[in-house]
């Protein structure tokens, strides 16, 4: 057997085997033993079959049957939102994966050491953003390094983000000592801090508020999978069964719809226990990772990087999430260019709007203004994400062809999780041959909407309507006057 | 055998770690304990079937339940005293 047929053979074996092997390597590298090592690694292997369980359901049953809707009212929706978890499946999958983990802790280091970023970013879980990040770059390029390269950049950007944002996370929601280096969370915030000199230009937008109370009290049952799965079932299954209804089999008619809610339902709270389970696979690496870069760093006054999961439930953020459950379908179907149909991440809204909530210190209208224009580029970076999404997909084994009937609606796979990576869909655009100019373009806005905002997140949160006039009047003289 | 409900954003990521690490300290205190988890968006409607909460995130509502918001198994700073409060809830 040659070295080159060798590693093939490694590479051949499936991410099912080879997620074992390399969690267990790292999990040597992080000096956790051998029998914490390799039992991680089982548990992740574990959890990525459990994974493929789910996606049967996916693709036999919801992909279907929830996009036949779309035929039925004559729109172009191919692509269907699968939901962060199954990014996070696919990414730790890729064979990039295993590289990059070391990588970024060790840039990550090295950032720290020469004092670049005060971020030590602990959330090991979450480096499947860079690893999504390279994934695609490997794939759209067909070079390892590119997309090493690309994840390492997209990686400084997002510890640089998280040390800018800190004294939000600090006053806004009372963490000190932590910072967000949440890749899909975090790279919306220029341009929300942006929207926000923005509206202090429109009159009266200023002192309008709404009371997040009274919407979850409306709407609470919708930030819930279940509920969430259950209702969406009916709305769809009752559209995609019209032609049943029409031929008269009532009966038929019911049951799709029927089926189509509990099936939703069910893929919605079951497939976040089965990733779960590959995380729990990921818990020694996770932890190994902390101690090394913790005890690297004594006494300096460093930012831990945490999941943005510990912010979500700011209520005003939960309100305005679930505002845009009902918003996003609607913009799904209206938006012009947009052919993703969002599903999978539709209880995890909270997520990626946080950070217009944020820019708006909570303000319910203003943080709603933001969500919506996040939710629309969301759409249309995720349509445009889809077929190198579809590809890694493939490559993980999870492929979303050969679905039997119906499967001519639906073609792709995408998310709105993985429409949210603005950095890397950017770095990506950067790398790949032909698009070029979208990178360089996309960027320059980018650090340019950063530069003109970047005292935006250091300023004193305005005080909660009906109070902020005065702030908003000093702001803008600030702006105006001459230097 | 107490019940213990984690809540995080996703009930994925870093409900993990804390029901995780919280099962395994609780057991070396010899606590039985059963922990399940959830979304913090479930926490109003889950949380009157257990005896103690542990949330990551803001959560709107215990049920009247006992409510600790930590972040300290994610940090590794301070979890001794969160465990030891958690413990005491369940004597």
């Amino acid at each position: 057997m040659t070295l080159e047929s060798s590693v093939r053979y490694i590479l051949g074996l499936g991410p099912a085997v080879m997620m074992p092997l390399f969690i267990t390597l790292l999990g040597l590298l992080f000096r956790q033993g051998f029998q914490k090592s390799f039992r991680a690694g089982l548990t992740a292997g574990a959890g990525f079959i459990a994974v493929g369980l789910v996606v049967g359901l996916l693709v036999n049953v919801v992909g279907p049957k929830a996009m036949a809707f779309a035929t039925v009212l004559g729109l172009k929706l191919d692509i269907l939102d699968v939901g962060w978890p199954m990014g996070a499946a696919v990414s730790f999958a890729s064979p990039i994966a295993a590289a990059l983990i070391p990588i970024v802790l060790g840039l990550n280091v090295v950032l720290v050491v020469v004092k670049f970023t005060r971020t030590i970013d602990v959330d090991i879980w979450n480096y499947w953003h860079f690893i999504y990040t390279g994934a695609l770059i490997h794939a759209a390029t067909q070079s390892m390094p590119l997309g090493i390269l690309g994840a390492c950049l997209t990686a400084m950007i997002i510890f640089k983000l998280a040390d800018w944002t800190a004294p939000v996370v600090e006053k806004h929601f009372g963490l000190p000592g932590i910072s967000l280096p949440h890749t899909e969370t975090l790279n919306w915030a220029p341009l929300m801090f942006g929207l926000e000199r923005i509206w202090a230009h429109v009159p009266g937008l200023a002192k309008l508020e709404a009371d997040p109370k009274a919407v979850r009290a409306k709407l609470g049952i919708l930030g819930e999978p279940l509920f969430m799965g259950a209702i969406l079932g009916i709305l769809l299954g009752a559209l995609g069964a019209i032609p049943l209804w029409r031929e008269g089999k009532y009966g038929a008619w019911a049951k799709d719809i029927l089926t189509l809610s509990v099936t939703m339902a069910a893929v919605l709270i079951v497939l976040p226990k089965m990733v779960a389970i590959l995380m729990e696979g990921l818990i020694p690496i996770s932890e190994g990772a902390r101690e090394y870069l913790q005890k690297r760093f004594p006494g300096r006054d460093l930012l831990i990087g945490l999941d943005a999961a510990v912010v979500i439930g700011h209520p005003a953020n939960m309100a305005i999430a679930l505002l845009c459950v009902p918003i996003m379908l609607l913009l799904a179907v209206v938006l012009p260019g947009n052919r993703m149909l969002p599903f999978g991440d539709l209880a995890a809204l909270p997520f990626y709007i946080l950070w217009g909530v944020a820019a708006a210190r909570g303000n319910m209208v203003r943080g709603l203004l933001n969500a919506i224009v996040v939710l629309v580029l969301i759409l249309w970076i995720g349509t445009s994400l889809g077929p190198l999404t579809t590809e890694l997909a493939k490559a993980a084994g999870f492929s979303p062809q050969g679905m039997g009937a119906g499967a001519e609606a639906y073609t792709q796979w995408s998310g709105v999780a993985l429409g949210s990576h603005v950095v890397p869909w950017m770095v990506l655009k950067l790398f790949q041959p032909g698009a070029r100019w979208q990178g360089v373009l996309a960027l320059t806005g980018f650090f340019g909407v950063w530069y003109w905002v970047r005292r935006s997140p250091s300023e004193e949160p305005v005080k909660e309507a009906p109070a902020p006039a005065e702030a908003d009047a000093k702001d803008e003289a600030a702006k105006d006057a001459p230097p | 055998m107490k019940k213990i409900l984690v809540a995080c954003g996703t009930a994925v990521a870093t409900s993990t770690v804390v029901a995780k690490k919280l099962e395994e300290a609780l057991k070396a205190r010899g606590f039985a304990v059963s922990i399940d988890q959830c979304k913090a968006s479930e926490v109003p409607s889950k949380a009157a079937a257990y005896d103690v909460i542990v949330s990551t995130t803001e959560v709107d509502g215990t049920a009247g339940k006992p409510l600790i918001r930590t972040l300290s198994f994610l940090t590794g700073i301070g979890i001794d005293a969160d465990i030891e409060k958690i413990a005491g809830f369940l004597k």
